[in-house]
């Protein structure tokens, strides 16, 4: 059954047809623009590398953006990740209301998407908000969170982490798959904590961690709703992400043009680090799958 | 139960003596403690957040924005749900309703299209070999890093060939063809991680194709599907851009839009009605994770993506 | 018997309203504008009463905030799908209608819209090569609105020069507190009153208001930046980088908590949207005072920006657009209309409405006391004209990151004042 190619081709073929249509269509028509100067209004004019040039040698506001985003996305990955698993980790034991918790951490990766999120959000990190009233009474300074070009996207960080439950669901549930009889084996072994979670837990989370790491960087390069609700981009840029700096260009500057070029830059950085990443998941992860086909 | 009764109910053939269980136990308990310790404060940090925003919808303006401490200094304003019922009832010509049955007319039939189209597809992916495969397979990965602000205009110019803007269609549509591909992604890589056993079995049996995914895969993949439904509820719930591009009589909108409109049209002037609004927006999300929850995570955990 | 007589009834109704419908529904269309609640609820109910008075005609409502607004109606513009008639920025004339056939000709429908109710200079703002791109709404003017509470408790008058400003921000800040100001200017402001200043100086724009080049020199422009640092520095206006600590450096100065407890004693406001400035303070309206327009003694501009803020358009790819003009038409210049709206759409540019409004005093006395004071302004010629890429919004980023930089420190009025002279003069040539 399986090895009938038909089959396997007409269950796949909504696929195909979908993103011809609906991606590498639109895809390949944004690859072309990127090398015009598109109004919006009007049409577009060819201009070869231009905007690329432009891009690499004349727009500081470019680089500033590419840092950003960078470096946001080398905070909030780890962040995410290690808070997500910890506290999986922790949920991880025979508790009493175990349910409660774990509903209770997810929830903000439900609202988190929600405009009424980050305007509170704001509210939490102002002058005057809960943050720095918290550090007030353990006698910090208050921080102007919102007014630094330093701490600004720290706010934007931290409602990131906030939202760590989709990915220590994803994390309880393999650290539950877990066979019993392996940690059982390893106690009688002497094996410590930390030694059971760094030979025994961790190897077989691997897949999972790996998912999570491709999700939380696909997320983290395409963040928009925080920084453009939040902190507006600003202050000095220093909120200023790809995707707004993209959505600017295209639907407040309206150069579709400059715009497509952005995004095939970001495109290209996404897919070298993911392509990275799965490169090296070869040495690293391990599919229990495989393992009992060589079995 | 305390360590007494554990240590005098140790059958004596066990090796362990008595001071080893005793300090497996107090072991135990500290771990427990805590245990519930940190889950105690972070949860009071990630939950302290929300329960501001419900005492906000009952506070005055000046309050809201003085004032730290969730409930409202008069307990009595806490009868008080007008802000909810002027939140609810807009200046427009359009109440909430409206704007939730709207929501539903576009989150519920691309919940079916995105369950039907992804398990087609990741079935195809996950357990046949054909010649393009891989290949399909790394597109799809592709499109999953593809930001989609690339793809907007173009998409836009499109759909207005089809004749297709200010309707649903445009927001419906691209999931009938597992076009969102983290979806297929994520049953993809849980199908892997389930057996084949029963289905060879089934095969065995003779069951055809059809038969077989609905019969065998479609159970297994229960726990993965309903996490899809879920997901995709919450996001197309959530979406701002999109219905903002594609709809443009106020008629139609969703309350993801509605809820943005209320905020600018009336200039934030009146907090608490936007905030209890917001809250209610998020209603139809919360009803449905409480609900699903179960499911969701048992799912997962079950047969879970083990890997 | 009876049953029969009403089912009679019922069917002749409904065969007559039937008839009608088909004979008449012919023409809906749509129409898309930004604003606030009140002039939501207002623009629906003139909606209602056009529909009434033209029945045939459906106007469909299409109305957001200003941010989802723009980006929406160029995506529409794009694919050709914008509504029939537009509520516009007159700034954004360039973008979408550079050489004039961005927007239908209003000309053509001279017989449906009396353009005779306009003042020429008003119109001619809305002409682009000899095409009239939108009808306009009254024009609006800066100027300097106070919430009299912290100036009654500092027993400080009003500033009328610079000097006094400075002496007044010292008050207050000494009998009041650190948290006191005298002007909350949103970042906006803080560019405008700034430029007020160096134009009283100079007497000359920035952006020269005949050809789309930067006419300031580079010693005026620093003069200018400067001047700003000062305002800032020496507690005169609230600084971009309080405000952004705040919340937001162009968040609403009605929704900072300081405007609410009565610690900004003013703001630089357009005469348009006085009203809305009281909507979160106690005691309302009466806590506002329109101030003197602040002056360096002897000169020959006041510096303030006043010009026709928004227009009607009509799709050129309307299939209804004489159905849209009708309404336009009726929005604009029909006295009921005029009733109903107020001044919620800023005051009307056609005579008919303002002769309503003023006769029948619909206009609150301190819009009117604002309005007269940009008009007495303009009659005395102190009124600059402005280039209408001034509010581009290319030219807009530029300034505003610009001032960010100085008020956060990053950088000088010296080495700003060059950079921005060259990037404005860049952005210029490519529009």
């Amino acid at each position: 059954m399986y090895e009938s190619k038909r089959l396997g081709y007409l269950f796949v073929l909504p696929f195909i047809l979908g993103i011809l249509a609906f991606n590498l269509f639109p895809f390949a028509a944004s690859f072309a623009l990127s090398f015009t100067d598109y109004p919006l209004i009007g049409s577009p004019t060819y201009i070869g590398l231009e905007n690329y040039e432009k891009m690499v040698f004349d727009d500081d506001l470019f680089w500033k953006s590419m840092t950003v985003t960078v470096s946001f996305a080398l905070i909030v990955v780890p962040a995410r990740l290690a808070v997500a698993l910890f506290i999986a980790q922790v949920l991880n034991f025979k508790l009493r209301g175990i349910n409660f918790f774990r509903a209770a951490y997810y929830l903000p990766t439900i609202l988190g998407g929600s405009i009424a999120i980050s305007v509170m959000w704001k509210f939490l990190f102002q002058q005057k908000g809960l943050v720095n009233i918290i550090l007030d009474t353990v006698g910090i300074d208050p921080i102007p969170w919102l007014a630094s070009e330093r701490y600004a996207v720290w706010t934007i960080v931290a409602l990131n982490t906030w939202q760590f439950g989709a990915a220590m669901v994803i994390f309880l549930a393999a650290l539950q798959g877990v066979p019993k009889s392996l940690y059982e084996a390893a106690e009688i072994d002497g094996a410590s904590f930390w030694q059971q979670f760094r030979n025994v837990t961790l190897p077989i989370i691997t897949p999972v961690i790996f998912f999570n790491m491709i999700m939380q960087i696909v997320h983290c390069f395409q963040e928009f709703n925080a920084p453009y609700m939040i902190t507006e981009g600003g202050p000095l840029y220093s909120t200023y992400f790809m995707a707004i700096y993209i959505y600017e260009e295209a639907f407040k500057y309206f150069n579709m043009g400059y715009a497509s070029a952005l995004s095939w830059v970001l495109f290209f950085l996404i897919v070298s680090i993911a392509g990275g990443l799965f490169w090296s998941s070869k040495y690293w992860v391990f599919y229990s799958g495989e393992k009992e086909r060589a079995r | 139960m305390s360590s007494d009764t554990v240590a005098s109910a140790l059958p004596k053939t066990r090796i362990p003596s008595n001071a080893e269980v005793l300090r497996t136990q107090r072991r135990e308990r500290i771990s427990l403690a805590l245990r519930y310790l940190i889950l105690g404060s972070v949860g009071l940090l990630m939950l302290y957040p929300l329960f501001w925003l419900l005492g906000a919808s009952f506070k005055s303006n000046q309050e809201i924005f003085t004032t730290i401490w969730f409930l409202p200094k008069d307990l009595t304003q806490l009868l008080d749900f007008s802000a909810y019922y002027n939140g609810w009832m807009t200046r427009t010509e359009f109440t909430f309703a409206t704007y939730f049955l709207n929501s539903f007319l576009i989150v519920v039939p691309r919940v079916i299209v995105t369950l039907i189209s992804c398990t087609l597809v990741a079935y195809s992916f996950a357990r046949f070999e054909y010649p393009g495969r891989k290949f399909l397979f790394s597109i799809m990965i592709g499109t999953m890093l593809l930001p989609p602000i690339v793809l907007r205009v173009p998409q836009y110019l499109m759909f207005k060939e089809l004749g297709m803007i200010d309707t649903y269609w445009p927001l419906i549509l691209p999931s009938a063809f597992a076009v969102d591909t983290f979806f297929t992604f994520l049953v993809v890589q849980f199908l892997r991680g389930t057996p084949r056993d029963m289905e060879e079995a089934a095969i065995i049996d003779g069951c055809n194709a059809l038969q077989l995914l609905w019969h065998i895969v479609v159970p297994l993949l229960k726990p993965a599907l309903i996490s899809v439904a879920l997901f995709q509820f919450i996001w197309t719930m959530n979406d701002f851009i999109g219905p903002l591009i594609y709809i443009s009589t106020v008629e139609k909108y969703p309350v993801s839009l509605a809820l943005k409109m209320s905020m600018d049209v009336t200039g934030e002037v009146a907090w608490a009605n936007i905030i209890a609004i917001s809250i209610v927006a998020l209603l139809p999300s919360l009803t449905v994770f409480f609900l699903a929850q179960r499911y969701f995570i048992e799912g997962a955990t079950s047969s879970g993506i083990k890997g | 018997m009876f049953k029969r007589k009403t089912l009679a009834a019922l069917t002749f109704t409904a065969l007559v309203s039937l008839t009608t419908t088909v004979f008449a529904e012919d023409a809906s269309i749509r129409f898309a504008w930004w604003g606030n609640e009140a002039r939501a609820a207002s623009t629906l109910k003139v909606i209602k009463l056009f529909e009434e008075k033209n029945p045939g005609i459906t106007v469909k409502a299409e109305y957001a905030g200003y941010d989802g607004y723009q980006a929406r109606l160029s995506t529409q513009f794009a694919g050709g799908t914008e509504p029939d008639v537009m509520q516009v920025l007159l700034a954004w004339l360039p973008m979408f209608s550079k050489k004039g056939d961005g927007f239908a000709d209003i000309n053509q429908f001279s017989s449906l819209i009396d353009l005779e109710e306009f003042p020429k200079t008003t119109l001619e703002q809305v002409t682009v090569d000899g095409k009239v791109q939108g009808v306009p709404i009254g024009s609006t003017g800066f100027l300097f609105l106070y919430n009299k509470e912290p100036w009654q408790k500092a027993q400080i008058a009003y500033p009328k020069t610079w000097d006094e400003l400075f002496e007044a921000a010292k008050l207050m800040r000494e009998r009041l507190g650190d948290d006191y100001y005298p002007l909350d200017p949103t970042t906006q402001g803080s560019i405008l009153i700034s430029l007020s200043w160096a134009m009283q100086k100079y007497n000359v724009n920035f952006i020269d208001p005949n050809e789309p080049k930067v006419s300031m020199t580079e010693e005026q422009v620093a003069d200018w930046l400067r001047f700003f640092k000062k305002l800032e520095t020496e507690h005169a206006l609230v600084s971009i980088e309080t405000r952004t600590a705040m919340g937001g450096a162009n968040k609403p100065t009605i929704q900072m908590p300081d405007w609410v407890e009565g610690k900004w004693g003013g703001v630089y406001s357009q005469d348009s949207t006085i009203t809305t400035r009281a909507d979160t303070l106690s005691g309302g309206l009466d806590q506002l005072e329109v101030g003197p327009y602040i002056m360096l003694p002897e000169a020959k501009t006041a510096g303030t920006m006043s010009r026709t803020g928004l227009i009607y358009s009509i799709s050129k790819h309307s299939k209804q657009s004489e159905a849209a003009a009708k309404f336009i038409n009726f929005l604009t210049t029909d006295p009921e209309a005029a009733r109903i709206v107020g001044a919620t759409r800023g005051l009307p540019a056609s005579k008919t409405q303002w002769d309503i409004l003023t006769n029948e005093k619909l206009i609150p006395p301190i819009q009117e006391i604002g309005t007269k004071q940009i008009m007495e302004l303009d009659e005395k010629g102190l009124v600059p004209r402005f280039s209408l890429y001034f509010e581009h919004p290319l030219i807009y980023k530029l300034l505003f990151s610009t001032f960010e930089e100085i008020s956060f420190g990053k950088t000088t009025p010296e080495e700003a004042a060059p950079k921005l002279i060259k990037e404005a003069n860049r952005v210029l040539s490519r529009l």
